[in-house]
C-alpha cells in the first residue's frame, strides 16, 4: 500500500511543473498571532511570509493560496501581518476571496481561536479563523484589541476584541445579528489605553460592550435597521438599559469594556 | 500524516468536493425574496443551521471574505458578491435561483456593509488539523 502511495506521489510529482505546490503537509500547522506558522516533517519551522506561494485546503472544499506577506503599516509593533490571498474558484481561476477595506486594502489574516453560532469567541483551542481587512474581526485587531496579546496594564485583550466585533457590527444583544451600516463612522475608546475617545460632542454615546454585547445602549447607530423600542423587544436583557441613563460611567459599572460613540 | 500520502488525501478531497456540491438543500425551494431583520431570512425562515450543499450556514458572517464555492440549489455563486453591489433597496440582476429568474426581485433590507454581509462562516470556524499545505517546490 504504502508503495502504491509512493508511486502516485513520485507520478504527480512529474506531471507538476517547477513552481507548482507539491510538498503536501498537513501536520504541525499552527497560528501565531496573525501568522501561519508550519513545522514541516525535516524539522523547519516556516513563518509568515516564508509561506508564500504555500497553498491551504481548508477541509470544506475551499483551497487558498498566500500570494503575499506584508506587516501591516498602521501596526506600529509590527505584530500584525496582512495577508494576500487568493481562492480557487470553481473554474480553477483564482480570485482575492476579501472585498475591499476602507483604506483600500484586500488582505486578510488568520487568528487563533473560534467564533460559533451564537456570536461567541473561543480563544485558544486548534481552531483559527481568517479575517479580511474589511471584515470586523480584522478591523478589532487593527485597532489594537489583538486577543493574543494583553494591555500594558497587564489586561488581556480577548475578552476586549470579542466586545470589539459586537461593538464595531452593532450587534447589541451579542447573538450574532448585526445592525450597522457601510461607511458609518464609530469613536471608539477604552479603559486599558488600547483606544481613546477623539470624537467630539457631535458625537453622542452609543454603548458599552462586553463579550456578550451591549451592557446599555444610550441610541441606536442606524435607526432605520432598529430603534431602541424594537432593541428591546428584540433583545430583552437590555430593555432596562436603553435611553440615555446610559453612559461611560453606567456601562462601565455593567461590565463594558470597550465604549463608543456615534452620531 | 506523511508527506508522500498527500496527492491521495488531495485526490480523495476533490472526490468528496465533488459529492458535497452534487447535493443540494430543499430548505430554499421557492425562495425568490429575502429579507434582513433579526438574521438573515429566507421568506421568514432563518438561515441559520441551514445547509447549502452540506456546509452549514450559521447566519452571519463576518470576516469579510465573499461567497464562494457555494452552491445555491444548484445556482453557483462563484463570484457573486454581495458586496459593494449596494442591495438595499436596489435591483440585483443576473442570476438565478432554483431555475427562476431573479431579475427583478427587489432585496429591500440587505446590508451591503462588510460587518453585516453573509460569507461563508466556515472561514471563522476552521480546525488545523483539517488543513492540508501544499508548498512550493522550492521551499
Amino acid at each position: 500500500m504504502i508503495m502504491a502511495r509512493l508511486r502516485v506521489a513520485a507520478l504527480l510529482a512529474l506531471l507538476l511543473p517547477l513552481g507548482t505546490p507539491a510538498l503536501a503537509l498537513d501536520a504541525g500547522l499552527q497560528v501565531d498571532g496573525t501568522a501561519f506558522v508550519l513545522n514541516t516533517d525535516d524539522g523547519r519551522s516556516l513563518h509568515g511570509a516564508d509561506l508564500i506561494g504555500a497553498e491551504l485546503d481548508l477541509g470544506d472544499g475551499s483551497t487558498l493560496r498566500i500570494e503575499g506577506v506584508r506587516q501591516d503599516p498602521t501596526d506600529p509593533s509590527g505584530d500584525i501581518l496582512l495577508h494576500r490571498l487568493s481562492v480557487r474558484m470553481g473554474d480553477g481561476a483564482w480570485e482575492n476571496p476579501c472585498e475591499a477595506a476602507r483604506d483600500g486594502t484586500r488582505e486578510a489574516f488568520p487568528l487563533a481561536g473560534s467564533w460559533d453560532s451564537e456570536g461567541r469567541f473561543h480563544a485558544g483551542g486548534r481552531k483559527f479563523a481568517i479575517s479580511c481587512t474589511s471584515g470586523a474581526q480584522a478591523k478589532c485587531v487593527r485597532f489594537g484589541y489583538k486577543p493574543w496579546k494583553a494591555a500594558a496594564d497587564g489586561t488581556a485583550l480577548a475578552p476586549l476584541y470579542e466586545s470589539c466585533v459586537h461593538m464595531v457590527r452593532a450587534d447589541y444583544c451579542g447573538d450574532g445579528k448585526p445592525t450597522t451600516r457601510e461607511g458609518t463612522m464609530i469613536d471608539i475608546f477604552d479603559r486599558h489605553g488600547i483606544q481613546a475617545s477623539e470624537a467630539g460632542a457631535d458625537f453622542p454615546f452609543e454603548a458599552g460592550w462586553s463579550p456578550t454585547g451591549a451592557v446599555c445602549v444610550a441610541h441606536t447607530r442606524i435607526a432605520e435597521n432598529i430603534n431602541l423600542g424594537k432593541l428591546a423587544l428584540s433583545c430583552p436583557r437590555l430593555k432596562d438599559a436603553l435611553g440615555t441613563d446610559c453612559n461611560e460611567i453606567r456601562a462601565g459599572a455593567l461590565g463594558a469594556l470597550v465604549f463608543n460613540r456615534s452620531r | 500524516m506523511n508527506t508522500y500520502l498527500l496527492p491521495l488525501a488531495l485526490l480523495a478531497s476533490l472526490a468528496l468536493s465533488s459529492t458535497t456540491m452534487a447535493a443540494s438543500t430543499s430548505d430554499l425551494q421557492g425562495t425568490n425574496a429575502f429579507a434582513h431583520g433579526t438574521g438573515l431570512h429566507a421568506n421568514g425562515r432563518a438561515f441559520n443551521g441551514t445547509k447549502f450543499n452540506g456546509k452549514t450556514f450559521n447566519g452571519f458572517g463576518f470576516n469579510g471574505i465573499k461567497w464562494n464555492d457555494i452552491k445555491w440549489n444548484g445556482a453557483r455563486m462563484n463570484g457573486i458578491r454581495f458586496n459593494g453591489l449596494t442591495l438595499n433597496g436596489k435591483l440585483f440582476n443576473g442570476w438565478s435561483l432554483n431555475g427562476a429568474s431573479l431579475q427583478g426581485q427587489r432585496f429591500v433590507s440587505f446590508f451591503d456593509d462588510s460587518d453585516n454581509r453573509m460569507t461563508d462562516t466556515n472561514w471563522s470556524s476552521i480546525a488545523l488539523e483539517n488543513v492540508h499545505v501544499r508548498l512550493p517546490l522550492a521551499r
